[in-house]
């Protein structure tokens, strides 16, 4: 376990986030562009957000509808609300676990968009967006969420008991 | 997989012109993907299913090398719940009949 992480189990519930101004001034960002693209997009308009909410049954359209109809619009807002929770914390030195789970389901969320967009992989590398400027940088915001999404898993794992 | 599954019993309904559909459990299934990590998805396993830390990894393994791995079943409302839970944890889940 690490010790000097950007998010570290501080006690019961309580999570102790580690962020440089910066860092929280892009997240805060990320979560804008990411609620534009859960409001504004569909599955249709955008793999993405096809990403975000697959089809449960995937070659049945009407059972899919009716899945979508029970469960599409509780997960859209679980999203948007989570999203809420980490610009309200945004600035925040320390979490409670339900807080640090919004944090987890946006991180990821944001991974997932980004993983989507730029096609990756799981053997992508920096040189594989070498030349393009803005996937470059895609690609280096996405090993920053990885980066603050693996310490969140391990702070939160450290409480499930039944270590490895 | 190791979650054992009863078989449902079948009952005799005599009298009943009705063709019986057979209670066949649904599977949920989680499929690879190159973004989520595997420590999460572990952690996702455990979460929701409550599976104990060497299950979960084994079924995430399974997902990592086999591609894919049947991680609950049940009702259909049942797997309905299931993969809605998974999806709003970002994994990419579907369901179908375990015929």
């Amino acid at each position: 376990m690490s010790l000097s992480g950007p998010i570290r189990r501080e006690g019961e519930g309580r999570f102790a986030l580690r962020l440089g101004a910066k860092d929280r001034e892009a997240i805060v960002a990320f979560t804008a562009q990411l609620r534009q693209i859960l409001v504004n997009e569909s599955a249709s308009s955008d793999p993405a957000v096809a990403r975000l909410f697959p089809a449960a049954h995937p070659d049945d359209i009407f059972r899919n509808l009716e899945f979508e109809r029970t469960h599409a619009g509780s997960l859209l807002t679980e999203r948007l609300e989570a999203l809420d929770v980490v610009d309200r914390t945004a600035q925040a030195e320390v979490l409670t676990e339900d807080e640090l789970l919004a944090w987890l389901r946006s991180l990821n969320a944001l991974r997932l968009v980004l993983g989507t967009r730029l096609d990756v992989t799981e053997d992508s590398t920096e040189a594989d967006f070498a030349g393009n400027d803005e996937a470059a940088g895609a690609f280096d915001l996405y090993g920053y969420l990885t980066w603050l999404e693996a310490a969140a898993v391990e702070a939160l794992s450290t409480d499930l008991g039944d270590p490895a | 997989m190791s979650t054992a599954q009863t078989a449902p019993v079948e009952v005799e309904r005599p009298g009943s012109d009705e063709a019986i559909e057979p209670d066949v459990p649904w599977i949920v299934i989680v499929w690879n993907d190159p973004i989520n990590l595997m420590v999460y998805v572990t952690w996702v396993f455990q979460k929701l299913f409550g599976y104990p830390r060497a299950k979960a990894e084994k079924l995430m393994m399974d997902v990592h090398v086999k591609g894919k791995a049947v991680v609950s079943n049940g009702s259909r409302d049942e797997a309905e719940r299931d993969v809605a839970r998974l999806h709003a944890y970002g994994l990419w889940a579907t369901m179908q009949q375990d015929r």
